[in-house]
């Protein structure tokens, strides 16, 4: 056997589906995540922050048996199995259990993290996401749902988002769909069949297991069950009474949410499907027209909490932080600093004229290569920064890099005149 | 049908994808240039992408393309994200695990390891896992019927339509893996956002196949 490694220098390289940030890159992150934590901040939402690793047992408690091949999965330093958090719900419920019992109900919590999911085999997409996401643990009742959903809009909103719309749809509409129609044994076939979104083998299926006309007609036409009209046609296919509950709530959800976000796009969407052992109530997610993927999901998940001793119900949504800043047209913003520029027996009074301009918020670069004046510009021109200044015998010499104008200024008058020049 | 690109598939599917994007009215042109990735349709805003078998459902998964067809064959091993909705019916074949005439007993029968060339990797891979055959499989892009002429493989898994290929290299079918047709995919977020034309292309499509 060979053991030559096809990838040569791996060393030089990130994992499959990881990825660095440049700079640019990463201060749109920070940005994004600071207006997002300006709204959850002050819609009451409080921050947490969970562990990378949790063990494998605590995450397949939260998400059942079928999510270990999408793992990280790693040994710990005593043997023990751990995984990579593969999303923030299932680690802050476990939070909330263990930490948060005694507190003062509801919680409001959000939380900004990196998560890891692999799919397959494949290393084309990625494994590592940045979320942004809230929780609201311990109401129920449509105003607790209805806030949630507003408060995914207003997060769309001020992440900038154009042309969202918010679809909603209910687990509990299509489990009763299905508990209706379908033996117990073939109900696991056809969830897997609707998660998969294979909607010919579904057809297929439903005809060998001779499903009621009814079901089996609501469960086909699910992907075009939106807007109000879905409504009344879903009451037709499915009139059971817990069908109709799970309609009636959805339908006085819509109601209240125009109290909550009037003016958003926000439509019935009975197709929604999203994962069946974990939400069970309303469910919601969020798109932009041009983007093929939605940029965030959430919902009710009643019964996660009381895997981990502490039954409460729950909503909550999370956001791709990486999916919002893809709608975001790329801006070159200069970077706005100001070199200062010194000799060595100066260098006391050059730190000083730093510390009050960072004091005031200004970005200063010092120079500490030991190049000439004119070198120093240059290289501070390249990197985007727009004044230099250059401070010799109580006098500071200001140069504009992009227009080369100069300015003699006294030392003290330096912060004044650098913030008037140039709106830093 | 406005402002919406559907994918079609170059090579196989080709012909019928088109003729049938002809038949439900969203084309009308004939193909100038075969080598025209992008074609116009009959409403604004709206075209035709032909891409590689292969990379279709990336253009439909990714919303490059808000719907696309493209063979069961390919849906089944890659497992994309898009909603599979109709069945068109064409481009019908199916995937077949095949020995050369002589070695079945030899290679087939006896149950031990065997060396398959496909296009299929994961597909024939969950196959044999299933069946309990261990197996060595080996991926190919093209002419996986040359392997084991050739004393690469034991066996190959690939598509049939005729049986003609087989037959003229001296390979038997021994067992089925999946049946294939050419099947309507859809973006899920050009199914909501798009969902007016989308409607507007399931409800002509409907019309057209219940015409056949």
């Amino acid at each position: 056997m060979r053991l030559q490694n096809r990838k040569g220098h791996r060393y030089l390289q990130p994992p499959p589906g990881m990825r660095d940030r440049l700079p640019e890159e990463a201060e749109s992150v920070l940005a994004l995540q600071e207006k997002l934590r300006r709204t959850f901040t002050c819609w009451g939402y409080r921050e947490v922050t969970t562990p990378t690793l949790e063990y494998l047992e605590t995450i397949v408690r939260g998400a059942g048996e079928g999510v270990v091949e999408r793992l990280f999965k790693l040994i710990g330093i005593e043997g023990e199995l751990l995984a990579l958090r593969p999303e923030m719900t299932i680690p802050i419920a476990r939070l909330v259990a263990t930490r948060l019992n005694n507190e003062t109900l509801p919680l409001r919590l959000c939380y900004f993290s990196s998560i890891f999911r692999g799919k397959e085999a494949r290393g084309d997409r990625p494994r590592e996401y940045t979320q942004a996401g809230v929780e609201l643990i311990g109401a129920t009742g449509i105003d607790a749902d209805a806030e949630v959903i507003a408060l995914a809009v207003e997060a769309m909103q001020q992440a900038g988002v154009e042309e969202f719309q918010i679809g909603i749809g209910h687990v509990g509409f299509l489990k009763e769909l299905l508990a209706n129609g379908i033996e117990e044994s073939d109900q696991t076939e056809i969830k897997e069949l609707l998660y998969r979104q294979d909607f010919v083998s579904l057809r297929e299926r439903l005809e060998e297991l001779d499903v009621d006309q009814g079901i089996s007609e609501a469960v086909l036409r699910l992907p075009e069950m939106r807007g109000s009209r879905a409504l009344e046609e879903a009451h037709r296919l499915c009139p059971t009474k817990p069908a109709r509950a799970a309609l009636e709530e959805l339908q006085n959800l819509l109601e209240v949410l125009r109290d909550y976000c009037p003016g958003a796009r926000i439509q019935l969407d009975l197709g929604i499907i999203r994962d069946f052992t974990y939400y069970t109530g309303v469910v919601f997610e969020g798109y932009a027209g041009g983007l093929g993927y939605p940029l965030l999901g959430g919902g009710r998940y009643d019964g996660l909490l009381g895997r981990f001793g502490l039954p409460l119900p729950a909503t909550g949504f999370a956001m791709d932080v990486d999916r919002i800043l893809a709608t975001w047209a790329p801006v070159s913003q200069p970077r706005r600093g100001v070199l200062v520029y010194v000799h060595k027996a100066e260098r006391a009074r050059g730190l000083d004229v730093a510390r009050r301009l960072r004091g005031q918020g200004i970005v200063v670069v010092m120079e500490v290569t030991g190049r000439s004046w004119e070198e120093s510009c240059q290289a501070a021109r390249a990197q985007g920064l727009l004044l230099a200044a250059r401070i010799k015998d109580q006098h500071v010499t200001i140069r504009h890099l992009q227009t080369r104008e100069e300015w003699s200024v006294p030392l003290d008058a330096v912060e004044a005149v650098i913030r008037g020049r140039s709106q830093l | 049908m406005n402002g919406i690109t559907i994918a079609i598939p170059s090579g196989r599917l080709f012909p019928e994808a088109f003729s049938f994007l002809q038949r439900i009215g969203f084309v009308d042109a004939e193909v100038q240039d075969q080598r025209q990735l992008l074609l116009p349709a009959r409403f604004p805003g709206s075209q035709v992408l032909i891409a590689k078998p292969v990379d279709l459902l990336v253009y439909v998964e990714h919303g490059a393309a808000d719907a696309g067809i493209a063979g069961k064959d390919i849906l089944l091993e890659q497992e994309r994200d898009v909603y599979e909705l109709l069945d068109l019916g064409f481009g019908a074949c199916r995937g077949v695990v095949a020995v050369p005439q002589e070695r079945v007993e030899e290679v087939w029968a006896s149950g031990g390891l065997l060396r398959v060339a496909t296009k299929y990797p994961r597909t024939a891979e969950e196959f044999f896992w299933k069946q309990g055959r261990p197996v060595e499989i080996i991926e190919m892009h093209g002419s996986v019927e040359l392997a084991p002429r050739v004393g690469l493989a034991d066996a190959i898994v690939d598509l049939v339509m005729t049986g003609q290929t087989l037959r003229a290299n001296g390979l038997v079918e021994v067992a089925e893996v999946f049946q294939s047709t050419a099947r309507l995919v859809v973006n899920r977020v050009s199914l909501r956002t798009r969902s007016q034309s989308i409607q507007a292309l399931l409800d002509r499509i409907e019309e057209v196949l219940q015409h056949v």
